[in-house]
């Protein structure tokens, strides 16, 4: 493995050194590529993982959770207290100011939540809000939050995806679009331009102090941000020196790139997880999979150490979950162990079910985990599963899943994104068109989760439902994934985030 | 009504200097004398059979199972590079698979949705032109009708819509490109029976009192024959090169079927460091596409009767 | 000529109607839209509550005439993702697919029409045979495969061209060329065909009876004479390249609406995609209708009795 990486290095540094004049920091200013076109940096009309990292950078919520001590920090609010279970007081900073040099203050966090849950405001995802039965404000810096029942992840969902707008500036148009014309958040980056042709062009904010430790500024002075949707175009801009990093990269690409002096690779690893998941009730119409044995026995045909090495040349990832939640989530407990690999035990199974001379299956899977999908289907073939592929558009894959056709399924979910467990089981365990397992059991469970606010008592739930679906064989998370990023040397990449994206525009610096 | 000019028109050689043909043949030794001195049909025959012939075989000549993985032998270079080993004649690609294999069950995959989507769209459309040139009238402007709708859509938008809705399977791309090429043959053979309708020997068929659909069949289709054959040719390189641009967008083929555009659109995150990766199923795909044109203007020329176009 | 205007009309709108349907019902054909809107935690409720939004609980037939409505009055309605405007969402981009239409089209007039009518002077020689060879090869290699290459070449070995955007002049030169090169086939051939029927016709020959020159005889006798289906087939290219232009769009990274109906599709956001669909297929009929006119007002015997 290790000496066809050195060779295809080799191969790169020729391929490369017909022009190999080192290349400095443009002007200080960054230069990046991301897949799709942007038209905006507010997270709330576009909820891409790409958006979010720049709203994430021009914009601020109340709190921020830092990943290192895995505690929420203060940002735009200094201080905070639970007055009763379902009101929160925040303190607000009293020195922040918006980009337009307004000062920062209450009235703009009682807007913010009130548009955010107006039933008339058109935005995806509204569903992340429905908690809060409304924002209150005490004086100009002092705010009440007020949930509509005891919230347990309430801090999470304020530090995730909860930006401050300012009042004077979003609250005054009619239309909400027009917001995009005259962007004004408190972030570390201004927004100086928004093209949808020449692209997204920021500028530091000189006036950034309040980002403490989770959320400090970049020594960067501008960034630029274009869109290229063609693999071979990102890397061939890199080469030709119109941008400085490749996230959207395969590791063998990186690794290849990195031979060049110019450049170098960081692996980061994504919230992301992907999982495997198996359609119990049969809705498919594959009566195979309504027996338990044979869902085992595709479990432990798959070997996930094997798909864990799959996207960083064989070199373990930096973290695998181990259950349909990472540790570092509120309410993530769980004791059954995953399904081992065990190929041969796998075969026996199917024989004790009757299906000694396999059965065939189809290995539904869309967007990024394509390539999983077709090393998974790789290993059910292995043990007499004679599996195929199919990868789905985003539209067949919802088609489908409503329509209760997807028998073996490997998706990407982004846990929930923040830390903690609430995302994953309501999405899991639903119990509507997406829940092929419906056990009633775990759907009372999951609704439990949802409002059980006594850490002990969630736990013991969140364990009781992930042990189940284990043990039955409904669905088991397979890999982490890991975001190869290809950059130009100059460039230092801070790991740790838990987003999707894998890192914050923050956590590029300049090398020192 | 928009008239519209046929674009694969005129390659056949000025009439006017044309070598000499020998005045008594019969239609086929004619067609005969003139194919044995037409390079471009010969070429393109050879070709396109060598071709058709590794997509027909594929399962016996291929090296290895083309959608087996080998995590371990993966991205091994073709056998010109001075690493690279005959066992994996093109190397092998980003999940260890023969890329030798791929590329003659990729044949398959261009051949097969090619020549079902030339076909269906050619029975379709040859139907509906017919239909519109013989009867003329009401079904004549329903037929034009048609065709105007059908011109008016932007044609790969609509397959790429029809491709995200109905998946990428090998039958519904066939018929989304069959639906994507009905109408050339329904302008041609509209535009041909209404010639022919008015020909002595149609008359004479309607006087003795002949129906409909036996004219249609006897009179009528026979005369369309080597046009079909022609224009076929034609539309089955144009599906040819559409299959491999929706694939290549990702809603085409679905993998692990190797589709040639498919290959192409995974091998261009290794553009640099593997080139042959994207530089063999493009010349394949250019090699068919070039055969088949080729083919399908040799017909032409050889077919074409003195003084009609 | 007043009834056959009439009588053209009246089928374009027919057809613009027709097409307006499609366009509509091509991406209502699956998918529950409002479960996705909603979020991944969206209860039953939150989703009736989403649909109830965003119009998508009324009845289809009903979410046809609206969308009808505002077409007519200039408003295409709203991206369902991003919540944008779609009359803005295209505006920003038209121009873009535009340029690289009228440029490509431009290519393929200006390379197409000559080769082809010096091909027909000099049937079967070297010239000709060079001709068609290039006609043969351009339709046959893949415009996505054919523009990786360049970019390759021109932008990253040699450094002459800028690879992806739309900043300067020079972004749009290796996109016009691809995307040219697959339409410039047709127009040799055509050129060459009608200038092969006009050189062997009474007329001409009289012309080289009086000794014209042959260059004269090629571009000011016969060329004319040959225009016609060109005209018509300029129409129809330019109308397919408005929305063929998806893959070089793509490839180029340029934000056009080719690129912006494929994004849209990908995530079935139909107020767009229907939108870029029937615009498209408008500019088409406007196009073929101009061209038919102007044919008719040229050659009155192409007028329908």
């Amino acid at each position: 493995m290790k000496n066809r990486l050195t060779m295809l290095a080799a191969a790169a540094a020729f391929a490369l050194g017909t022009h190999g004049a080192m290349a400095q920091p443009a002007q200080d200013k960054l230069r990046m590529a991301f897949e799709f076109p942007i038209s905006t940096v507010d997270w709330y009309q576009d909820s891409k993982p790409e958006i979010e990292m720049i709203s994430e950078a021009v914009f601020d919520g109340l709190i921020a959770y830092n990943e290192a001590t895995q505690q929420y920090e203060p940002l735009l609010a200094a201080s905070w207290e639970r007055v009763d279970p379902v009101t929160l007081r925040f303190k607000l900073r009293e020195d922040v100011k918006w980009h337009d040099g307004e000062p920062f203050d209450a009235g703009d966090v009682v807007y913010t939540i009130g548009w955010l849950t107006d039933p008339d405001t058109k935005i995806r995802f509204k569903a992340n809000w429905k908690w809060i039965k409304e924002a209150r404000k005490i004086d100009d810096h002092t705010v009440e939050i007020v949930a509509a029942q005891p919230t347990p992840h309430d801090m999470m969902r304020l530090a995730y995806g909860t930006q401050i707008l300012p009042e004077h500036v979003h609250g005054k148009l009619a239309d909400k679009m027009a917001f995009r014309d005259n962007v004004v958040g408190t972030g570390m980056y201004k927004v100086v331009g928004i093209d949808t042709n020449a692209g997204i062009e920021l500028a530091k904010n000189p006036d950034y102090r309040h980002g403490g430790t989770s959320k400090p500024a970049s020594n960067i002075g501008a960034v630029r941000i274009v869109s290229i949707p063609d693999a071979g175009a990102r890397t061939a801009a890199l080469l030709a020196d119109d941008v400085d990093l490749l996230r959207n990269t395969s590791f063998e690409e990186a690794v290849a790139l990195s031979a060049d002096p110019r450049f170098d690779m960081t692996v980061l690893q994504s919230v992301s997880f992907m999982y495997l998941a198996l359609d119990a009730l049969g809705k498919s119409g594959n009566e195979a999979l309504k027996d338990e044995r044979l869902r085992r026995a595709i479990m432990e045909a798959v070997d996930r150490q094997a798909l864990r090495g799959a996207r960083t040349g064989g070199e373990p990832e930096k973290r695998s979950p181990e259950a349909l939640c990472w540790d570092f989530q509120a309410g993530c407990a769980y004791s059954e162990p995953l399904p081992p690999f065990d190929p041969e035990h796998a075969k026996q199974l199917l024989a004790e079910a009757g299906y000694a001379d396999g059965f065939d299956i189809t290995v539904h899977t869309f967007g990024s985990t394509r390539d999983y999908g077709e090393i998974v289907a790789g290993f059910l073939n292995q043990v007499g599963i004679r599996a195929s592929v199919q990868p789905m558009t985003f539209a067949t894959f919802r088609k489908l899943q409503a329509d209760g056709q997807l028998g073996v399924f490997v998706g990407a979910w982004n846990a929930g994104v923040g830390p903690d467990v609430g995302p994953s089981m309501g999405l899991f365990f639903s119990g509507d068109t997406r829940d092929y397992y419906h056990d009633p059991r775990l759907i009372e469970l999951a609704a439990q989760a949802q409002t059980e606010t006594d850490p002990k008592a969630r736990e013991a739930i969140v364990r009781e439902l992930l042990d189940t679906a284990v043990r039955k064989s409904y669905v088991i998370p397979l890999a982490g994934i890991p975001i190869p990023v290809a950059h130009k040397a100059e460039i230092a990449i801070t790991d740790g985030r838990n987003t999707p994206y894998a890192f914050h525009l923050g956590d590029l610096n300049w090398k020192k | 009504m928009t008239r519209i000019a046929d674009p694969a028109a005129g390659t056949r050689p000025g009439r006017g200097e044309a070598s000499p043909e020998p005045a008594a043949l019969t239609p086929n030794q004619l067609i005969l004398h003139r194919a044995k001195r037409h390079p471009g049909l010969q070429i393109g025959g050879a070709v396109t059979l060598l071709i058709v012939l590794a997509a027909l075989l594929a399962p016996w000549i291929a090296p290895h199972d083309p959608i087996q993985q080998d995590l371990l032998a993966k991205l091994r270079p073709p056998v010109w590079d001075p690493k690279g080993g005959w066992d994996h004649l093109f190397g092998t690609d980003i999940y260890g698979r023969d890329f030798f294999s791929r590329i003659l069950y990729g044949a398959r995959v261009s051949v097969v949705i090619g020549f079902f989507a030339a076909l269906i769209s050619a029975i379709v459309g040859s139907a509906i032109g017919i239909l519109g040139g013989y009867f003329g009238g009401r079904v004549d402007a329903v037929v034009m009708y048609l065709v105007n709708v059908k011109l008016a859509l932007p044609g790969l938008m609509v397959a790429l819509a029809l491709v995200s809705v109905t998946g990428g399977s090998i039958l519904a791309l066939v018929l989304v490109l069959a639906f994507l090429f009905w109408d050339r043959y329904a302008i041609v053979c509209r535009a041909v029976t209404q010639q022919i309708r008015v020909q002595d020997y149609v008359q004479a068929a309607v006087a003795t009192g002949a129906s409909n659909s036996r004219i249609l069949l006897s009179e009528v289709l026979p005369n369309l024959t080597s046009q079909i054959i022609v224009l076929m040719s034609l539309e089955m390189a144009l599906a040819i090169i559409v299959e491999a641009s929706l694939s290549f967008l990702g809603l085409g083929v679905q993998p692990p079927t190797p589709s040639w555009g498919l290959l192409i659109a995974e091998g261009r995150q290794f553009l640099f460091f593997k080139p042959s990766l994207i530089v063999i199923p493009g010349i394949a795909i250019f090699l068919l596409v070039l055969a088949i044109s080729l083919l399908g203007d040799g017909l032409r020329d050889v077919t074409a009767t003195e003084g009609k176009e | 000529m007043s009834r056959f205007l009439l009588q053209r009309l009246c089928v374009s709108v027919l057809v613009a109607i027709t097409v307006s349907i499609i366009g509509f019902a091509l991406l209502r054909l699956s998918g529950d839209l409002a479960r996705e809107l909603a979020g991944d935690n969206a209860t039953p409720a939150d989703i009736a509550r989403t649909a109830a939004l965003y119009g998508l609980d009324k009845p289809v037939v009903l979410q046809y005439f609206d969308w009808l409505g505002g077409l007519l009055r200039g408003d295409l309605g709203r991206s369902l993702f991003t919540n944008e405007s779609v009359a803005v969402l295209i505006a920003e981009r038209i121009w873009v697919t535009v340029v690289l239409a009228v440029g490509a089209l431009l290519l393929a007039l200006g390379i197409g029409i000559p080769l082809g009518v010096v091909a027909a002077g000099r049937p079967n020689s070297y010239v000709d045979r060079f001709a068609l060879t290039l006609a043969v090869f351009g339709q046959a290699i893949p415009n996505f495969w054919f523009g990786l290459i360049m970019i390759v070449i021109f932008g990253v070995w040699l450094h002459w061209l800028p690879i992806s955007g739309s900043a300067t002049p020079l972004h749009f030169v290796m996109p016009i060329v691809t995307l040219g090169l697959s339409v410039m086939p047709q127009f040799t051939r055509l050129t060459r065909s009608g200038m092969l029927d006009a050189l062997g016709s009474n007329y001409i020959r009289a012309a080289r009876s009086k000794g014209l020159s042959r260059r004269r005889i090629l571009f000011r006798h016969a060329l004319p004479n040959a225009i016609l289906p060109i005209v018509s087939l300029a129409a129809v290219t330019f109308g397919f390249l408005l929305g063929g232009s998806v893959i070089v769009e793509s490839v180029f990274a340029l934000n056009g609406i080719g690129y912006l109906a494929y994004t849209s599709i990908l995530r079935q956001d139909f107020p767009v995609v229907q939108s870029v669909m029937v615009l498209v297929s408008l500019a088409y009929i406007l196009l073929t209708l101009v061209a038919d006119l102007i044919n008719a007002r040229v050659d009155p015997r192409l007028r329908p009795g």
